[in-house]
């Protein structure tokens, strides 16, 4: 049995945005049965890296369910666009990492699920490698 | 995920090793017995309790152990009731979904509609505590950061105690000694509390006099919360009767991460940048004449904004540093916002 396939497409000019920015996605599906797919939410979040236990914040959710789609498919391209916040910015501290991206997360028949993220950069805050003294 | 299930595992904070499936069927398997031991228990008193020969209006002889099967058993029920339905719930969910529930019931502001919207800086934390008092010199005059407080006084609680045990243990010693019954269990005592008490007075008294000879630090500031970009202007005050070879003040940002190791949680700490901002060398400091100083302050453009999130936090702040010699070194913060502008 293949694993789903999930593609997601940031449009613009790269992985690299700005505060207030529009955000264009498409995501998709494949290699799964119309009827095995029973939900697919699509999300633009924020989440944290490094030694402290995980934050994660959401900009954008939505939500599909197959009983709710007129064809009952949630396969074909689904296009979205959201205009970005100003912050958290992605950061990359010692301690503490700030990661923005697009996720999608799919449900499955007998409670599977899978989920596909594509990262992406939200302003231009310096990456941190060792504390910064300046006089 | 392992191939093979494992009784014993580590748990590393959120973060498990074995199957998130199995996880949550063994959650739910346990409320799940945990309300039924509860339901059977319940039913149990009270069929016992109509079985009583004089079972009215529950009347002795219903009594304490009837009550404490009913309690018991209740609690049985809603905590495995409360954690069967939580656990379905989570199970169901995704973190994201779960992430837009909570910040959807956030957004709804039914209280108060002058409040501004979290969501114009999400992340960034809140900065009308820190403007709650105007400066005399500079507009606002920001809040110093209580660290040392419960240090001194958990030096100072610890310091009594051991001295107190010392000197009870000397005049039993004493009088042991008089009447020559002296022992050895005795003397080995005294003397571990005598050390102890003269290890932690040289720390009392210092931190004593460190807070009596060192006094107020004042910072204010020409606008807050601070913009990357922008200049400002900081006044120092420094109160006090001593004399330092310098003093500081410097423009830190601390990243701080708090996790769960087991059934810990600890916290770390780690300074990322220090900007010096000012340096006043050689400060003859008097009880009548405060040592005062003034400085413009420039927020670098590429800068990284305050963040505060539930075990992440980003924090800036004003550290106003003191070297002299002994016991007159001290260091202390006061916490500033970093917020992006809001006019691009």
């Amino acid at each position: 049995m293949l694993d789903p396939l999930i593609s997601i497409r940031l449009k613009g000019q790269g992985r690299i945005f700005w505060p207030g920015q529009e955000l264009d996605c498409e995501y998709q599906v494949d290699a799964v049965e119309q009827v095995d797919l029973r939900a697919v939410e699509a999300s633009v979040i924020w989440y944290t890296e490094g030694k402290g236990d995980e934050d994660l914040g959401i900009h954008y959710f939505e939500r599909r369910v197959a009983a709710d789609h007129s064809t009952g498919d949630l396969r074909p391209m689904r296009h979205f666009r959201t205009t970005l916040p100003r912050t958290p910015l992605s950061y990359s501290g010692i301690l503490v990492k700030i990661r923005w991206c697009v996720r999608v997360r799919i449900f499955l028949g007998r409670g599977r699920s899978a989920f596909f993220e594509v990262p992406f950069q939200l302003g231009d805050a310096p990456e941190i490698h060792d504390t910064e003294v300046s006089e | 995920m392992s191939r093979w299930f494992r009784v014993w595992q580590k748990k590393r904070g959120r973060r498990r090793t074995g199957s998130s499936l199995a996880g949550s069927v063994g959650e739910a398997s346990f409320f799940g017995l945990l309300l039924l031991l509860g339901g059977i228990v319940q039913v149990y008193a009270f069929i016992r309790y109509t079985q009583a020969p004089s079972a009215v209006l529950l009347e002795p002889p219903v009594g304490f152990q009837f009550w404490l099967m009913v309690l018991i058993s209740t609690s049985f029920l809603l905590i495995g009731g409360g954690g069967l339905v939580l656990t379905a719930l989570q199970t169901g969910t995704s973190t994201e979904r779960r992430a837009a529930l909570v910040k959807r019931a956030a957004d709804i502001d039914l209280i108060n509609d002058e409040l501004p919207s979290p969501s114009e800086h999400p992340g960034v934390p809140g900065h009308k505590s820190l403007n709650d008092s105007p400066g005399v010199e500079l507009q606002y005059r920001l809040p110093v950061i209580q660290t040392q407080t419960l240090a001194f006084l958990a030096t100072a609680f610890f310091c009594l105690v051991c001295n107190s045990i010392a000197i009870g243990l000397l005049v039993l010693l004493v009088r042991e000694w008089v009447i020559g019954n002296l022992q050895i269990a005795l003397i080995a005592l005294t003397v571990f509390f005598g050390a102890m008490a003269g290890w932690s007075s040289p720390s009392f008294v210092r931190q004593l006099r460190m807070r009596a000879g060192i006094g107020a630090t004042t910072l204010e500031i020409s606008d807050h919360p601070l913009h990357p970009g922008n200049a400002y202007e900081v006044y120092l005050s420094q109160c006090g009767r001593l004399h330092l070879r310098s003093l500081e003040v410097l423009l830190v940002c601390e990243e701080e991460v708090t996790y769960r190791q087991g059934t810990d949680v600890r916290t770390e700490r780690h300074v990322v940048v220090e900007e010096l901002i000012y340096r006043g060398q050689d400060c003859q400091i008097r009880r009548d004449q405060p040592y005062e100083a003034r400085c413009p302050l420039r927020i670098s453009e590429n800068i990284m904004h305050s963040f505060q999130g539930q075990h992440n936090v980003i924090q800036w702040k004003l550290m106003v540093r003191g070297q002299g010699t002994g016991w007159q070194s001290f260091e202390r913060g006061f916490p500033v916002v970093i917020a992006p502008g809001v006019s691009e």
